[in-house]
């Protein structure tokens, strides 16, 4: 026989489903010992009826969070006995057939124990205000401006597509969490007011909610998984002498000498990766001449993708931070191609899109670099 | 302490029971003789009153037993039950009309 259990248990402002899953529990045999953040301990006992009841403690700002001893001893006078207590809830039990009272006789009175409840719903808006404006302004700035963050999430959302999705499916978990609390901790609060009992048995009503926070939940776990493999696939390794994808490196440029670390000791790398929207391959380069090629090529899903992506690299770009920074250049075997002012190359053909940066002292040479980008393309 | 409005029946009978000193339970027990058996209430309702009647003034702590605390009401309190006690009686004798004639 099995010793505990551990059962997922309902939202904290579900105050009555709370109340009829500890009851449910109980009639099969499962006593309710622990509450935690999401999971409720029981051990096993005879199947028995018996009543539990939530009392919410939501202490106004700066009162005190926990039931008092001497409150906790009213209820125990009274036949209700404590069980635990978790956040805002805490939990009583009677047997069933105890004459031991209900906690309010009148609803607006324990009407008054949501209000804070209520008010606190709204409470973490400065606080994520005073969190968010800083990291905002932070990332502007060192971004350059609204366009460069807006071309960092289209690169993310290209390169690391899962990550991407699992923060907006967490958001949007968030969010719907945050209006569900919101409409049923309202609800309840005003059938309190206008003098209508809470509801210790409520039906079931759980189930288009289990069905919406299941998919949410299995879709983070989804895009989860997806970013793991990513990572794991991600792993870089030494670059070869000779391409083994659509990348070039410094030999066929004519830089032919032996291979160096950088200043940061970094060594020659491949990184090769795959995400939802794209396939890429990552290179950096160095040599003993001080010159230095860094690349990241991408195959996206269609030819159109790959054009619209250019502009993206532009913006994002180290140096050139903006389309304008980038002129035009023709090239044979090109879709498109672009240099800036020294530096930095962006190349278009078909679904393969490339942005380039080569540092060579006084060499600059975009239509080197370009026709070599075509040449490796075919 | 607070404007003194029309109390809600809560209030009126826990400081009824204070007239004789004692804890929740006690006050649990007093206020349900009072009413004969009428009026049974929850120790929420009994906790959340004790302790905007402690905040108010019109009771006080007066020391504890064990887990539990005693109270008593002050004169404040003594005041405030009397001036209820009159108005309701007040109440009371002008609806007695409806006692007199037809309804």
């Amino acid at each position: 026989m099995k010793r505990v259990k551990y059962k997922f248990h309902p939202e904290t402002y579900e105050l009555g489903e709370n109340e009829k899953f500890y009851s449910d529990m109980e009639a099969k045999g499962w006593r309710l010992v622990k509450r935690g953040g999401y999971l409720s301990k029981f051990v096993p006992v005879e199947p028995s009826r018996a009543r539990y009841r939530v009392e919410v403690s939501a202490p106004g700002f700066l009162e005190e969070a926990n039931m008092s001893e001497a409150q906790l001893a009213v209820f125990a006078d009274c036949g209700w006995e404590y069980v635990t207590d978790r956040g805002l809830l805490y939990i009583f039990r009677a047997p069933e057939g105890s004459d031991a009272p209900e906690f309010y006789g009148d609803p607006r009175q324990q009407a008054a124990t949501l209000r804070n409840m209520r008010t606190g719903l709204w409470a973490w808006l400065p606080v994520a205000a005073l969190i968010w404006a800083p990291l905002m302004l932070m990332s502007l700035s060192m971004k350059g401006g609204p366009s460069q963050v807006w071309a960092d999430v289209q690169k993310s959302w290209v390169v690391n597509t899962a990550g991407v999705l699992w923060f907006g499916v967490f958001l949007v978990w968030a969010l719907y969490h945050f209006l569900r609390e919101a409409w049923s901790v309202t609800r309840t609060y005003r059938r309190l007011r206008k003098g209508i009992p809470l509801d210790h048995a409520p039906k079931k009503r759980r189930l288009v909610h289990r069905a919406v926070n299941g998919t949410l939940i299995a879709a983070e776990i989804l895009c989860l998984l997806l970013m793991g493999v990513q990572i794991l696939e991600l792993r870089p390794r030494e670059l070869p002498e000779e391409p083994d994808g659509p990348y070039i490196v410094l030999a066929d440029l004519g830089k032919t000498g032996p291979r160096t670390v950088s200043f940061t000791d970094q060594e020659s790398e491949l990184s090769h990766g795959r995400s939802l929207m794209a396939e890429y391959w990552e290179t950096a380069e160095y040599k003993e001449d001080s010159t230095l090629l860094r690349q990241d090529v991408y195959r996206l899903g269609s030819a159109e993708k790959a054009m619209e992506f250019a502009r993206t690299l532009m913006v994002d770009s180290t140096f050139g931070q903006s389309e304008e920074a980038f002129e035009p250049i023709e090239i044979p075997g090109l879709d498109g191609a672009w240099a800036a002012d020294r530096l930095e190359v962006v190349a278009v053909k078909g679904r393969y899109a490339a942005y380039i940066t080569y540092i060579g002292g006084n060499e600059w040479d975009p239509m080197g670099i370009l026709n070599a980008v075509a040449e490796r393309w075919g | 302490m607070a404007e003194q409005g029309p109390m809600t029946e809560a209030m009126y009978y826990i400081l009824l029971a204070l007239l004789r000193p004692g804890h929740g339970y006690g006050m649990m027990q007093r206020i349900r003789e009072l009413s004969g058996g009428r009026l049974v209430m929850g120790p929420g309702t009994l906790y959340g009153v004790l302790s905007r009647m402690n905040r108010e003034g019109l009771i006080v702590l007066t020391g504890e037993d064990g887990r539990r605390k005693n109270y008593a009401i002050t004169e404040a309190g003594k005041n405030a039950l009397l001036l209820e006690y009159r108005r309701l009686k007040q109440l009371v004798e002008d609806g007695a009309i409806l006692e007199e004639g037809d309804i």
